[in-house]
């Protein structure tokens, strides 16, 4: 199905839901709409629900990931977040989405049923990090999925959670990132949930702020697969959570990691 | 000494259950809260149910009273209390033609009501007012004949044919005016009317709605807020295949007419000011 990317964009920023600003993020770059179009999925028309929750999550398929094992912990953690989702009542309206900083999208918006498992086939650690880029493109496409929805009249929240071990290593600015994050956050419709895996070397709340993303959305665990195991088992109470209760999209310190 | 026959296993099963004409009838709904009640921040006060039991399929749809503070309770339980009532009765008594089915349900109806009504407030007339004061417009379909009612106003179309009532001042009679002390006739003066009675075999469409359906009606040919698609006809609801494929649409497409849509410059309001509840049963021809 060929979609108007820029047209949903138009219709939320005329809504209110995008301001100038990140209006202007979003169509800076022309071939936005065909990689926007990639990562859509499913149609509002085939999702039997009253109201829809988006996942989308965006995993550092780096080749530092593979220090440590961090790439095997990140796809068991996946896996099981989406296992627990398979669980929650009434989950016929949790969409998720997978991509990675490399560009490749494991699995376009879809019903649970439909999301592949990661495996060391669909989720190699072999790349670099282009954070901001992907950043923007994830988040450019999690707006976009909630304008689908919200056009075809049906309430529409979403969790986008980003996991990383190190810096953008392009030398990109993440500017216009920040743009679209703030929106989305002032939005109250949707959460942005960062986890760095601490490197020794970067301040991962730093790179958040500089992405729009505040402190309170930031988890930064220590490299030993333990610890990185914890931090996934917190981000997936989050988004089990949050996809039960509207409430959670506050700007209050209640919007951000579940605490236990 | 002989061989025993070899004996041939009886495989028991349970038979299988009979096919009736409700098994073949589908379903879809969506209700909205109307633009008047969206600016206000209240509830939606209509509300509709439905259910099969046994070779007998009712749906009922349910609008509040406006003035009433919290009629939104009483439309939900009514819808409710309405489908049991009225599978009850005609269980209990197959036989009876459709008026004697739904007073018979009507009074079933009344003691709950009652019950509640004592339970809710010291002034049981007061929880009425406050509460309980709800519209009803149904169908129950079995599987020798349908027939369609109402205690109050709202819209049934059959086929196509419109049948609406309408009351001086917008002022329908309710349910549960029956349990009030001044009641007239001692409470009977509220009953069901059939509004149509037909062979089931000889209908394809069947909707329900509350009388929110006026705006709809009204601005058949207007473009959805913010949308270049016309509302178009009412007759759209039980044409259009994808609202009964995804049980959710009807209800979307309610909520694309209802809400307000900004352009650059301007809102557009939504076209239903008043809540629209709409219930469409369809069978195969």
């Amino acid at each position: 199905m060929t979609r108007d990317i820029h047209s949903l964009f138009a219709g939320a920023h005329a809504g209110g839901e995008i301001s100038d600003e990140g209006l202007e993020a979003l169509m800076l770059d022309a071939d936005l709409g065909a990689h926007i179009d990639l990562g859509m999925g499913i149609d509002p028309d085939d999702v039997e629900a009253s109201e829809v929750v988006l996942v989308q999550l965006l995993l550092d398929d780096s080749a530092s990931m593979q220090g440590g094992g961090n790439d095997r912990v990140l796809r068991e953690a996946v896996n099981d977040l989406l296992l627990t989702l398979e669980s929650t009542r009434e989950n016929g309206g949790v969409l998720v989405a997978i991509r990675t900083l490399n560009g490749a999208v494991v699995s376009p918006f879809n019903q649970l049923s439909g999301v592949p498992r990661l495996d060391a086939r669909n989720y190699q650690a072999t790349g670099h990090t282009p954070l901001y880029e992907q950043m923007a493109l994830t988040l450019a496409t999690v707006l976009a999925k909630t304008a689908e929805f919200a056009d075809a009249g049906v309430p529409v929240r979403s969790i986008t959670a980003v996991f990383t071990d190190g810096a953008d290593s392009t030398g990109q600015s993440p500017a216009r990132v920040a743009k679209i994050a703030r929106d989305m956050l002032a939005a109250e419709s949707h959460l942005v949930l960062f986890v760095g895996i601490d490197d020794g070397a970067t301040d991962f709340r730093q790179v958040a702020r500089g992405m729009g993303i505040p402190d309170h959305l930031v988890k930064t665990p220590g490299s030993t697969p333990g610890e990185f195991r914890a931090a996934c088992r917190m981000v997936t109470q989050t988004v089990v959570r949050a996809s039960q209760v509207a409430a959670y999209f506050g700007q209050t310190r209640l919007g951000g990691f579940a605490t236990n | 000494m002989r061989a025993a026959p070899t004996m041939t296993p009886v495989h028991t099963r349970t038979p299988d259950p009979v096919h009736t004409p409700v098994d073949d009838v589908q379903i879809a709904a969506g209700s909205v809260a109307g633009r008047h009640h969206r600016l206000r921040g209240a509830n939606g006060q209509d509300a509709l149910h439905w259910a099969r039991e046994g070779a007998h399929l009712v749906a009922v749809v349910s609008d509040g009273c406006g003035s009433g503070a919290h009629s939104e309770v009483g439309a939900r339980l009514g819808a409710s209390l309405a489908v049991r009532a009225l599978l009850e009765a005609l269980r209990d008594a197959p036989g009876a033609d459709a008026a004697g089915v739904l007073e018979a349900a009507r009074l079933r109806m009344l003691e709950p009501l009652r019950a509640l009504a004592l339970a809710l407030h010291g002034d049981p007339g007061r929880a009425v007012l406050d509460h309980l004061l709800f519209t009803l417009v149904g169908a129950a379909v079995g599987p020798e004949r349908t027939f369609t009612f109402a205690l109050g106003d709202g819209y049934v179309f059959v086929d196509g044919r419109e049948h609406r009532a309408t009351y001086p001042g917008n002022a329908p009679p309710y349910l549960a005016y029956a349990l009030l002390e001044d009641a007239a006739d001692g409470g009977t003066a509220y009953p069901f009317r059939v509004v149509e009675e037909l062979p089931t075999a000889a209908w394809t469409s069947i909707l329900l709605a509350t009388d929110g359906l006026e705006d709809w009606v009204r601005h058949v040919g207007d473009p959805l807020p913010g949308r270049r698609e016309a509302l178009g006809p009412v007759s759209r609801f039980w044409e259009d295949a994808r609202l009964f494929r995804n049980p959710f649409l009807l209800g979307r497409l309610l909520e694309q007419a209802a809400r307000d849509a900004r352009t650059p410059g301007r809102t557009l309001p939504g076209r239903l000011g008043d809540d629209t509840t709409v219930l469409v049963l369809r069978r195969p021809c």
